[in-house]
C-alpha cells in the first residue's frame, strides 16, 4: 500500500541521513571554508568601523545652533529685543552668555588663571534650533539674526550639519557595501566547498536518479549542508563576539564584531550581528544551491 | 506498459547523431533484444524511452501518451514506473545491500512490511540472501550487478529497460538472470534489452533487432 504521508517522510528522512552523512565526511573542506571566511571578514569589517566612526561624529553634530557676538556698545535693551525677535522662531532656546561667563570658558579652556585678566569680552547670544530643522530654514534663519543691527559677527553648524548627513548617507551606505561584499564572498566560497561535497555525492547520483528520485531531492543535501555550514559559521561569529566583547580591547571589538561596541554594551547590538548571521546563512546557501544545480539528469548517460 | 517510437532521431550532446529513424513498437508483454555495436546508440534508445533525453525529431508514446508532453511529476512517475538495470550497477556504498534494494521502494511510500517482503523475495530469486547486510563495495561484481536487478525486480514494474547487463555475470549468474527475466516476462512485464553484438545469446520467444550506427534493422 502506498502511503503519500509516508512517501513525504521517506523522502524527508533520506534528505537529512544523507546530509550528515556528506556533512560529517567532508570535515576538511568545512573547517577550511569556516576558517577562511573567518579570517577574511574582518577586511570588509573595516568598512563597518569606519562608517561606526562616521556615524559618531554625525551624532554629535545633529543639533543646529549659531552663535552671535553683539557689538560692545549693545544695550541690554538691544539684546532684550534681539532674543524677542529670535524666539519669535518656534521652539527655539535662546542662551545669552554675559562678558563674564565667556571669559570664565575661555580661560579655562586654556587652562590660564583668569585673576589678573584686563581682556574685554562682550556680550554673545546662542540660538539652539530644534533638531528636525530643515537645512533651508536654518540657514535662512541664521542669515536673518545675522543682519541684526547689534551683531558684530556670526557663527552657525550649517555647513558641518550639511557634511555630518551627507557622511551619514556614506556610512549606511558602507554598511551595505559590506553586506554584499560578504554575501558575495559567502557565496563563491559555498560554491566551492559545495563543488567538493558533489565529489562525494557522485557516486550516488546515478543510483539515485535510477532510483527514480526527483532531482529537486537528490540536490537537496547538498543545499542543506551549504546552510548548515553557514549556520556553523554565524554560531561561531556569534559566541566568539559574546566572548571577546567582555574580555577583549576595543579595537578587537570593532573589528571582530563588525559592530561598534566601544560605546554599547553586549546584546544592544545582537540584531545587526543577527542580520549577519542570517546573510551568511543564505548566502552559504544560496552558493550551495548554484552549485547543486550541476546534478543533472544527463549525468546518467555515459 | 507499451512504448513506441516513432521515427525518432537523437543527438549526442556535441551534436552527432546517435539515433537515427527509429521505429519501433514494444508491445505489452512483449521481450524484446536489441544487439549492436560500440556507440551504435543502444543506450541513447533507452535513455530516450525514460526521458532522460528528448528527441531530436519524431516522438516516444509511452500508452499512447507522448512523453515530450509529460508534465515533471509524471515524468518522475515514468521513471519509478519504468526502471533501467545499467551495466555499472550505481550502488550506494554507504548503504548495506537490503537497503539498496528498498530504496526505490521507500522513496515511493511503500509499507515497512512489503518492502522486508519484497526484497527478500528479490534475494531469494538472486540467489544474494546470504549479503543482504553487506556492504555492496566488499562484493564481487557479479554479485552488485545482481543486486542492481534485485533493486529493479523489487519494483515489481510494468516494463524493464536493460542495458547490457551481462557484461559482469559468469555463465552461471547469466542463466539465473536469463531464466528471471523470462518469468518476469511471463507474468506480463515488458522487457527492452539491449546487448553488445558479442554478448547476444537466444532467449525462446524474445524478438531480435539490430542497431547499427543509430539505425535499426530486424536481426
Amino acid at each position: 500500500m502506498i502511503s503519500p504521508l509516508i512517501k513525504f517522510y521517506r523522502i524527508q528522512q533520506w534528505s537529512f541521513t544523507t546530509t550528515i552523512y556528506l556533512f560529517k565526511n567532508r570535515k576538511l573542506s568545512n573547517i577550511i571554508s569556516i576558517t577562511t571566511l573567518f579570517c577574511v571578514i574582518l577586511i570588509p569589517s573595516t568598512l563597518v568601523v569606519i562608517s561606526g566612526s562616521l556615524m559618531d561624529i554625525v551624532q554629535d553634530e545633529t543639533r543646529p545652533y549659531s552663535y552671535f557676538i553683539f557689538k560692545t556698545d549693545s544695550s541690554k535693551k538691544d539684546i532684550e529685543g534681539f532674543v524677542a525677535q529670535a524666539k519669535e522662531f518656534s521652539d527655539i532656546k535662546v542662551e545669552v552668555l554675559t562678558p563674564e561667563k565667556i571669559r570664565n570658558n575661555f580661560f579655562e579652556s586654556l587652562g590660564i588663571d583668569i585673576i589678573n585678566s584686563s581682556l574685554k569680552f562682550p556680550f554673545s547670544a546662542q540660538l539652539l534650533y530644534p533638531p528636525n530643522i530643515t537645512l533651508d530654514r536654518f540657514k535662512r534663519h541664521h542669515e536673518y539674526m545675522a543682519g541684526h543691527e547689534i551683531i558684530n559677527s556670526a557663527e552657525s553648524n550649517h555647513r558641518l550639519i550639511v557634511t555630518a548627513r551627507f557622511a551619514a548617507k556614506g556610512a549606511l551606505g558602507f554598511k551595505w557595501i559590506t553586506f554584499l561584499i560578504i554575501s558575495i564572498f559567502c557565496t563563491l566560497v559555498s560554491y566551492v566547498s559545495s563543488k567538493n561535497v558533489l565529489f562525494l555525492y557522485s557516486e550516488e547520483i546515478k543510483g539515485l536518479i535510477l532510483s527514480g528520485l526527483k532531482l529537486n531531492i537528490i540536490r537537496r543535501p547538498i543545499v542543506w549542508c551549504g546552510a548548515m555550514n553557514g549556520v556553523m559559521l554565524g554560531a561561531l561569529l556569534y559566541y566568539t563576539s559574546a566572548l571577546l566583547a567582555q574580555k577583549s580591547s576595543h579595537l578587537i571589538n570593532e573589528y571582530l564584531f563588525f559592530l561598534d561596541y566601544q560605546s554599547k554594551n553586549w546584546g544592544e547590538s545582537e540584531d545587526q550581528l543577527l542580520v549577519l548571521v542570517l546573510t551568511l546563512m543564505v548566502s552559504h546557501t544560496v552558493g550551495a544551491m548554484i552549485a547543486s544545480r550541476q546534478i543533472r539528469s544527463e549525468m546518467l548517460i555515459e | 506498459m507499451r512504448i513506441e517510437f516513432l521515427n525518432c532521431s537523437a543527438k549526442n550532446e556535441i551534436g552527432y547523431t546517435m539515433l537515427s529513424g527509429i521505429n519501433l513498437v514494444l508491445r505489452e508483454g512483449s521481450f524484446n533484444i536489441i544487439s549492436g555495436d560500440d556507440k551504435s546508440g543502444k543506450s541513447f534508445l533507452l535513455y530516450l524511452a525514460r526521458g532522460h533525453i528528448k528527441s531530436t525529431e519524431g516522438k516516444v508514446l509511452i500508452n499512447k501518451e507522448s512523453l515530450a508532453e509529460f508534465s515533471n511529476n509524471k515524468l518522475y512517475q515514468h521513471h519509478q514506473n519504468l526502471p533501467l538495470m545499467t551495466k555499472n550497477p550505481e550502488l550506494i556504498s554507504r548503504l548495506n545491500v537490503f537497503d539498496n534494494i528498498s530504496l526505490p521502494l521507500k522513496i515511493r511510500g511503500i509499507g515497512q512490511y512489503e518492502i522486508k517482503r519484497r526484497v527478500r523475495e528479490a534475494l531469494n530469486q538472486l540467489d544474494i540472501k546470504h549479503h543482504e547486510f553487506a556492504s555492496p563495495k566488499n562484493l564481487a561484481a557479479g554479485v552488485q550487478q545482481r543486486i542492481c536487478i534485485g533493486r529493479c525486480i523489487a519494483l515489481k514494474p510494468k516494463a524493464i529497460l536493460i542495458n547490457d547487463i551481462f557484461f559482469h555475470l559468469n555463465s552461471k549468474e547469466k542463466q539465473m538472470v536469463t531464466e528471471l527475466l523470462v518469468t518476469l516476462n511471463k507474468a506480463g512485464t515488458t522487457i527492452l534489452l539491449v546487448t553488445d553484438i558479442t554478448r547476444i545469446h537466444r532467449i525462446e520467444g524474445a524478438r531480435y533487432l539490430t542497431l547499427w550506427r543509430g539505425e535499426l534493422s530486424p536481426s
